[in-house]
C-alpha cells in the first residue's frame, strides 16, 4: 500500500510566512544578546554626548557652544543606528556562513528577494529598536526637541535599511571577521565619522568635504539632523533621495549576489 | 651529538632554575605573535580610530574650545587619546588572549607545562603591555604631524604609560580569567573599561565638570593614568602628581596580588 501523499503547500507569488520566520529568527537573536545589542549602543552614545558636553565645559553656555551640543546630538543618535543595523545583518550572516548554518536560511523555499527582504527588515527593526531607546533616553537628559518626529521616523528606518542590506553585501563579499573588523574599522566608521556625525562637512579642506559629499552616510546623517533640530546642509528631499537610490542600489546588488549564489553555495 | 654513552639513550628530566626563562619567554612570543599576525585588527584599527576621534574633536571643538590651561585644546587632547588606545589595547590584548583560549580549551596549553603562577603572569601582562606600548608609540607618531607635541618630562611618560599598560593588562588577566564567555568580557568592556577611559579626563579638564562630578573624576584610576601621563608632554595637570603615582602603584600592586591569587587557586581556570 503506498504510504499516504502529504499535501503539497501552496506558497502564494511571496512567501510571506518565509519571510516572516527568517524576520523572527534574525531579531530574537539579536535580542537575545541585548545587553550588547541595545544596551551597550545606548551606553555608548551616552557617553560621547558626556565627554562633548564635559569638553565644552563653560563654553557650552554659549551661543556656539550650544549649537555645536545640538549639532552632535543628532548624529551620534544616527552613527548608532547605523552601527547597530550595519551588525544586524553583517555578524549573523558572516556567522552562519563560517559555520556552515547559513544553509538553514538558503534551504528553505525562499526567493533571494524573500531572502534579502527578511535580512533587511531585521536590521530595519534592529536600528529602530536601538535608536529608539537611545532617543527615550537621550531626549529627557537634554532637552533635546524633536523639530519633526515623522520625519525622523523616515529619515531614522530608510538609514537602517540602507545599512542592513550593506551589511548583507559585505557579509557575503566576507569570508572570515577579519574582513569584517577591517571593513568596520577601516571604511565604515572613518566614512560614519567624517560625514557630519560630530561636525559640519566645511569645516574640511574643500577637496576633501568634495569627495566626502559623495557618501551616501553623509545624507542620512544630514536628513536625520535636519528632521530632528531642523539645521540642515543639504535640501531634506535631496537627502532622502539619496538614501532611497542607495537602497535601490545596494538592494540591486544583494539580489544579484544572492540570486548568482556568489560565495554563498558551493 | 653522540649517542655510545648509555645515559643518554634516555631522556633526562630537564633542569629548571629559580625561574622558568624558556617557558616565560614563549609563553611572551605566543602572546606578542597572537596579536601581530592580525595587527590590521589589534594595532592598525586602533590607530585609525584615534586618529578619527581626533580629527572629530577638532573639528567639532576645536574652534570653540580653544584653550586648556596655556596649552592649546588639540595640544591637550593628544596624549590623553594615545593613553586611552595604550589602555584600550592592552587590556584587550590579555582579556582576548584568556576568554579565547578557554572557550577553545586550548588554555591547558599554557597551564599544562610548568610555569608557575607568577610566570604565566608575567608572561600575559608583559604581552599586553607590548601591545599597548606598540599601539601607543604609532598613534603618537600618527598625531605628530598634526599637532607639535612638546616633551615636558620623560620620566613622566614612560612611567605612566607602562603603568597603565600593566594596570589594564592586569585588569584584562582579571576579566578574561572571570569571563566564561565572549559575552562577559564584551560586557566588561562596554561597561567598565570604555566609560572609566572615556570619562577619565582625556577629553576635558576636571574644572570644567560641576563640583561634585569633580569629586568622582578623582576616583577614576584612569583620571590619574591620563594626567600623569600628559603632565609629562604639556607640563600641566589636573590633579596632584605625587598622588598619581601613588594610586598607580597602588592599584598595580593590588592587582598584581589579585592575579596571582587567581592563578594560584586556578579559578575559572582548572577544575
Amino acid at each position: 500500500m503506498a504510504p499516504p501523499r502529504l499535501p503539497v503547500r501552496r506558497v502564494g507569488p511571496i512567501h510571506w510566512l518565509g519571510v516572516f520566520t527568517l524576520l523572527r529568527r534574525e531579531v530574537l537573536a539579536a535580542l537575545r544578546w541585548w545587553p550588547e545589542t541595545v544596551f551597550g549602543p545606548v551606553v555608548s552614545t551616552l557617553l560621547y554626548v558626556a565627554v562633548f558636553a564635559a569638553a565644552l565645559g563653560p563654553d557650552f553656555a554659549s551661543v556656539e557652544g550650544a549649537a555645536a551640543f545640538d549639532f552632535i546630538l543628532p548624529g551620534v543618535i544616527a552613527f548608532a543606528v547605523m552601527s547597530r543595523s550595519l551588525e544586524n545583518t553583517l555578524f549573523p550572516i558572516l556567522f552562519d556562513k563560517i559555520e556552515g548554518t547559513i544553509s538553514d536560511t538558503l534551504m528553505p523555499p525562499l526567493s533571494p528577494a524573500e531572502w534579502v527582504t527578511g535580512y533587511a527588515l531585521s536590521g530595519l527593526l534592529g536600528g529602530t529598536i536601538t535608536g529608539g531607546m537611545i532617543i527615550a533616553v537621550v531626549i529627557p537628559l537634554t532637552g533635546m526637541p524633536i523639530h519633526d518626529p515623522l520625519l525622523v521616523m523616515v529619515f531614522g528606518a530608510t538609514t537602517a535599511v540602507l545599512l542592513a542590506l550593506i551589511g548583507v553585501a559585505v557579509a557575503i563579499f566576507c569570508e572570515k571577521w577579519d574582513q569584517a573588523a577591517a571593513f568596520q574599522g577601516f571604511v565604515f566608521v572613518p566614512l560614519a565619522f567624517l560625514s557630519g556625525v560630530f561636525a559640519p562637512l566645511d569645516r574640511l579642506p574643500d577637496t576633501l568635504a568634495g569627495l566626502l559629499r559623495a557618501n551616501p552616510l553623509y545624507f542620512a546623517v544630514d536628513g536625520f539632523r535636519g528632521a530632528a533640530i531642523g539645521v540642515h546642509a543639504e535640501p531634506l528631499w535631496l537627502s532622502l533621495c539619496v538614501v532611497v537610490v542607495a537602497i535601490v542600489a545596494v538592494w540591486g546588488l544583494c539580489l544579484y549576489l544572492v540570486g548568482s549564489s556568489y560565495k554563498l553555495r558551493p | 651529538m653522540t649517542t655510545d654513552s648509555p645515559t643518554l639513550l634516555s631522556p633526562q628530566p630537564r633542569r629548571i632554575g629559580a625561574v622558568n626563562w624558556t617557558g616565560l619567554w614563549t609563553l611572551y612570543k605566543k602572546e606578542v605573535r597572537r596579536f601581530l599576525k592580525v595587527f590590521t585588527q589589534t594595532v592598525a584599527a586602533p590607530v585609525v580610530t584615534t586618529l578619527l576621534f581626533y580629527a572629530v574633536f577638532a573639528l567639532a571643538l576645536g574652534g570653540i574650545v580653544r584653550q586648556v590651561g596655556a596649552v592649546s585644546f588639540m595640544e591637550f587632547l593628544a596624549p590623553g587619546l594615545v593613553m586611552m588606545s595604550m589602555v584600550q589595547n592592552a587590556f584587550a590584548n590579555t582579556s582576548s588572549s584568556v576568554v579565547i583560549a578557554k572557550v577553545q580549551g586550548n588554555i591547558v596549553d599554557v597551564l599544562m607545562p610548568p610555569l608557575s603562577s607568577t610566570e604565566l603572569a608575567v608572561g600575559y601582562v608583559a604581552g599586553g603591555v607590548t601591545r599597548g606600548m606598540l599601539v601607543g608609540a604609532v598613534t603618537f607618531l600618527a598625531i605628530t604631524p598634526f599637532v607639535p607635541i612638546g616633551l615636558h618630562d620623560p620620566v613622566f611618560i614612560v612611567f605612566h604609560g607602562v603603568a597603565a599598560s600593566m594596570l589594564l593588562s592586569l585588569l584584562g588577566l582579571v576579566a578574561g580569567i572571570w569571563s566564561e564567555k565572549f559575552d562577559h568580557i564584551a560586557a566588561v568592556t562596554n561597561f567598565v573599561v570604555t566609560p572609566l577611559a572615556f570619562l577619565s579626563g582625556t577629553f576635558y579638564t576636571i574644572d570644567r565638570l560641576p563640583e561634585n562630578w569633580q569629586v568622582v573624576a578623582h576616583l577614576n584610576p584612569f583620571f590619574y593614568m591620563i594626567d600623569g601621563f600628559r603632565y609629562g608632554f604639556i607640563g600641566q595637570s589636573d590633579g596632584t602628581l605625587g598622588i598619581g603615582l601613588a594610586v598607580m602603584v597602588t592599584t598595580n600592586v593590588a592587582l598584581w596580588v589579585l592575579v596571582l591569587r587567581m592563578l594560584t587557586t586556578g579559578y575559572k581556570l582548572k577544575a
